[in-house]
């Protein structure tokens, strides 16, 4: 079994135990890596009643078989635990060089259990793993953190993934930072990771990283290579996905004004192809990526000048048009901030601008809001209740850190229906009305609001449906989607070159070539829909079914003013159908749970037999409802 | 003597990066690594991408330099400088001592962390071609002569210098 | 002299191949998708037909999607749509997610 290091760390933060476990081949074949080893992790070590912030939920670090290897854009990894944000399947991917060190020191993941007692960071130096004192580090923002582990360990090839001053404090939308650039970004894995005292963990491998057939992958790999620089990669390579800005906001469906319009007067101000003008400094890319997106921007006047962020479509929509913000110099600030401090973009963009429209309502007096001036459009109040939210700083800060699901609970007066999430993770920059696979794709997804688990929008987008309506059918295509997803999140690679696959038989070639073990594109997608059942069975477990599946009331209840889109709206009628067809293709309940003839025939016995008392418990409810 | 120096200098070829094309993906890494030694460990590469945050990436590798200070500081001999001007290390002749990597200016002299003998890139000898240049999705390496490599620079001064003045004189009218 | 024709949006390369963000090209009666792409590449040249079109000569939606009237043209259905005067077009990248 090459690909693998074949071992993983067992670290418990309480006992200070540090333990190397091997990886047997059953895990291997039948969950491939990424996210079907974070399935495994996740429902094997967290059990019902386990609450996200207790020392007894895990934090996973997984990788995969191609990570360290020349796999073309398999620097990836992924961080797993129960979400602070969604109470269910919480997990981020990232890249960079994180994983592609943690392979060449010869580990496959790590898990954390326990917490820590005082501020710790794992050092991993190939085979010599310590826990070390982070009582200095404590405070400091990702970036500080990464510069000083690195002048600490004398060796700036030090790869290190922390999180920042939000995720110490349990703001619920901390995210874990590495490479200065790249984000284990959604979910609040930097939230749990600060409830274990646990600031960062750094590695150095120096060991080679063997695969199956060497000869085979190097041929395959540069042919991969050279097909990333052909049509299908552009959009990243030379805009980065800002592209989208003048696109969507051309088809009504760019979120603008916390997801009351779906078109910008001010696009052109913050598009891509102006950013890329007057904004961009640089494009950097990931190790072992072809492509290279990551577009670094730099303000060159004003009051922000000097400021350094990377730039990308959501972070920009977010913290831009979802604001009512048209200033580029100020959303660079705004992405700079959540980036050092250590939260999510998006779900900052999203939680702002429900506070936003809250105080534009009256909902939200000026006291409440710490006397911000917080009118959409308002670039310096959007930085001031950002810094606030990263720091639980003052009424607003503390009500914004809590997530837009919790916040709007708390201030409730009608602010429930606008706060843009589903199942508690804030919505992406997709709009909810004028792109309904998209939405379905979204509502149905494990992780919450998402649109990086099917990309079902890719449909709609591309004109191959009427974005427009939703019936039966796209049920298919969104479950067709997580399946090929989850193998691509497994595996890992970067979503951005999955255009350049011919089929999934290619992935599987990948595979093969690096792991040595066979497997054909049909079973890839198989071990697809078995990781993606796992997933759900740990929703399960934690309470989900139907109700969770949905958009919120904006969707359904108010028509889009935009002239491309105007009127459009979903209604409950089309969206049960869609949802009904979805369940249908998974094969599982109307209800929304797998049945266990359906997780039989994936070869998941355990979890049939638990899911079976919460199949019943559900018939009981409906009953008694009745 | 000192024309056939000079000559052999002029038409000397090396690696040169491109330091806005270079984007710090390290495929180079990968793909020296696989070359030389069959495995996948970019600490075993000849070639070094070099990322300073936030903007700067350069891959770096043996400039072939005349009268070499790390064939001048090995005390045994293992370093030395064939007629093609790359460097060969005598494995055999080599003790680890380290002095080669002290001397190069350039920091592209190793030490085998497992072995502790020293290396360096020997342009693909064998094969007659490097392969990070021939891989990488950029074209950023490019294998040329310091002649081209001059010429090259001279051009793209003399356009960004005319195009500042162009647009200075545009803002002006 | 006619004012009838089409409002045509560029953005992305396509604003890079034209040299505008947005023109007017005059046009007098209905023709089909394929007839108007070949108009508009006689007009900026054979990149803007590559740009749209795939070794085959068909729409590949993995290198641009085009807008009529706020309405993605299916790269499927090529031959079923027509530009006629008075429609606006968008030319653009195809889509993708981002992050």
């Amino acid at each position: 079994m090459k690909g693998y290091a074949g071992k993983y760390l067992l670290v418990n933060l309480t006992s200070r135990k540090i333990v190397s476990k091997m990886l047997d081949e059953g895990m291997a074949v039948n969950f491939i890596g990424g996210y079907g080893f974070g399935a495994r992790t996740l429902y094997d070590y967290v059990p019902a009643g386990v609450e996200p912030f207790s020392p007894d939920n895990v934090l996973a670090f997984w990788t995969g078989p191609l990570a360290g290897t020349i796999a073309p854009v398999s620097s990836k990894y992924a961080v797993f635990a129960r979400s602070p944000l969604t109470g269910f399947f919480g997990f981020g991917i990232s890249s960079g060089g994180f994983a592609f060190e943690l392979k060449c020191a010869q580990w496959d993941g790590i898990i954390f259990t326990g917490r820590s007692d005082s501020p710790t960071y794992l050092f991993i130096d190939d085979e010599n793993v310590e826990l070390r004192d982070a009582s200095h580090l404590w405070g400091r923002t990702t970036w500080e953190t990464e510069q000083m582990i690195r002048e600490e360990l004398g060796d700036d090839t030090v790869r290190v993934a922390a999180i920042g001053p939000a995720g110490e404090r349990l703001v619920r939308i901390g995210n874990i930072t590495n490479d200065r650039n790249r984000q284990v970004g959604r979910t609040g894995m930097g939230a749990v990771m600060g409830s274990k005292n646990l600031k960062a963990v750094a590695v150095r491998g120096t060991r080679d990283v063997e695969v199956a057939d060497p000869d085979g992958l190097m041929k395959f790999s540069m042919e991969l290579n050279e097909r990333l620089q052909g049509p299908k990669t552009e959009k990243y390579r030379v805009y980065g996905t800002p592209a989208n800005i003048l696109i969507h906001n051309k088809l009504g469906c760019l979120p603008s004004y916390n997801f009351q319009r779906g078109t910008f007067e001010y696009a052109e101000e913050v598009s891509g192809e102006r950013m890329l003008k007057t904004h961009v400094r640089k494009i950097i890319a990931c190790t072992n990526c072809a492509i290279a997106c990551d577009h670094v921007n730099e303000v060159r006047e004003g009051p922000y000048a000097g400021t350094v962020a990377s730039m990308d479509y959501e972070s920009l929509n977010m913290l831009g048009p979802c604001c009512g913000v048209r200033d580029l110099n100020a959303i660079t600030k705004a992405v700079e901030i959540c980036d050092t401090l250590g939260v999510d973009t998006i779900s900052a963009g999203v939680i702002i601008a429900w506070a936003m429209e809250c105080y534009e309502k009256g909902i939200l007096s000026s006291e409440e809001v710490d006397g911000l001036d917080l009118r959409f459009g308002n670039s310096e109040a959007m930085l001031e209740a950002l810094k606030k939210l990263c720091l639980r700083e003052g009424k607003l800060g503390n009500l914004l850190a809590e997530g837009v699901k919790r916040a709007s609970e708390i201030v409730g007066r009608g602010s429930e229906k606008f706060a843009i999430h589903c199942k508690g993770l804030e919505w992406g920059a997709y709009s909810m009305r004028s792109l309904k696979t998209s939405t379905l794709g979204f509502a149905v997804s494990i992780r919450g609001a998402d649109y990086l688990r099917s990309g079902s929008y890719q449909v709609d987008v591309r004109g191959e449906v009427d974005r427009l309506k939703l019936d039966y059918s796209r049920g298919k295509i969104v479950c067709d989607g997580e399946n090929l997803y989850a193998i691509i999140d497994s595996l890992i690679i970067c979503k951005f070159a999955r255009g350049i696959f011919s089929s999934v038989d290619e992935l599987a070639k990948l595979y093969t070539l690096t792991t040595g073990i066979e497997m054909t594109g049909k079973q890839l997608l198989l071990a697809g829909e078995r990781i993606h059942n796992l997933a759900k069975c740990f929703n399960i477990r934690h309470g989900a079914s139907r109700k969770d599946d949905y958009p919120p009331p904006r969707a359904f209840e108010e028509e889009m003013p935009d002239d491309v889109v105007r009127g459009a709206k979903i209604t409950r009628e089309e969206y049960d159908e869609a949802l009904n067809g979805y369940y249908d293709a998974r094969g599982w309940t109307r209800e929304g749970i797998p049945t266990a003839e359906k997780l039989l025939q994936l070869g998941l016995e355990k979890e049939a037999e638990e899911i079976a008392k919460y199949q019943v418990s559900h018939e009981l409810k409906l009953t008694g409802a009745k | 003597m000192a024309l056939k120096t000079k000559m052999t200098e002029r038409l000397k070829k090396i690696i040169v990066c491109n330091v806005d094309k270079c984007n710090g993906c390290q495929i180079c890494e990968f793909v020296c690594s696989f070359t030389k030694e069959k495995v996948f460990n970019s600490r075993k590469s000849r070639i070094f991408v070099v990322r300073i945050e936030p903007f700067l990436n350069l891959a770096l590798t043996c400039k072939k330099c005349d009268d070499p200070p790390c064939v001048r500081a090995c005390p045994t001999e293992a370093v030395q400088r064939l007629s093609d001007e790359t460097i060969k290390i005598d494995e055999e002749k080599c003790i680890g001592c380290g002095w080669c990597v002290e001397a190069c200016e350039f920091g592209v002299m190793r030490l085998n962390l497992e072995t502790g003998i020293a290396f360096v890139c020997d342009y693909c000898r064998d094969i007659g071609e490097p392969q990070c240049v021939k891989y990488c999705p950029k074209d950023a390496l490019r294998y040329i002569t310091i002649e081209q490599a001059a010429r090259e620079l001279s051009k793209k001064a003399v356009k960004s210098i005319v195009q500042e003045l162009l647009s200075a004189c545009i803002t002006t009218i | 002299m006619s004012n009838e024709g089409v409002e045509i949006e560029f953005t992305g390369p396509f604003r890079k191949l034209s040299g505008e963000r947005k023109i007017f090209l005059p046009l007098e009666h209905e023709v089909t998708l394929n007839e108007f792409i070949e108009i508009l590449s006689r007009k900026f040249g054979d990149e803007f037909r590559k740009r749209v079109l795939d070794e085959a000569g068909k729409l590949d939606a993995d290198r641009s999607i085009i807008i009529i009237n706020g309405r993605i043209v299916d790269s499927t259905k090529e031959t079923s749509y027509v530009v006629k005067p008075g429609d606006t077009v968008a030319f653009a990248l195809s889509l993708a997610g981002g992050g």
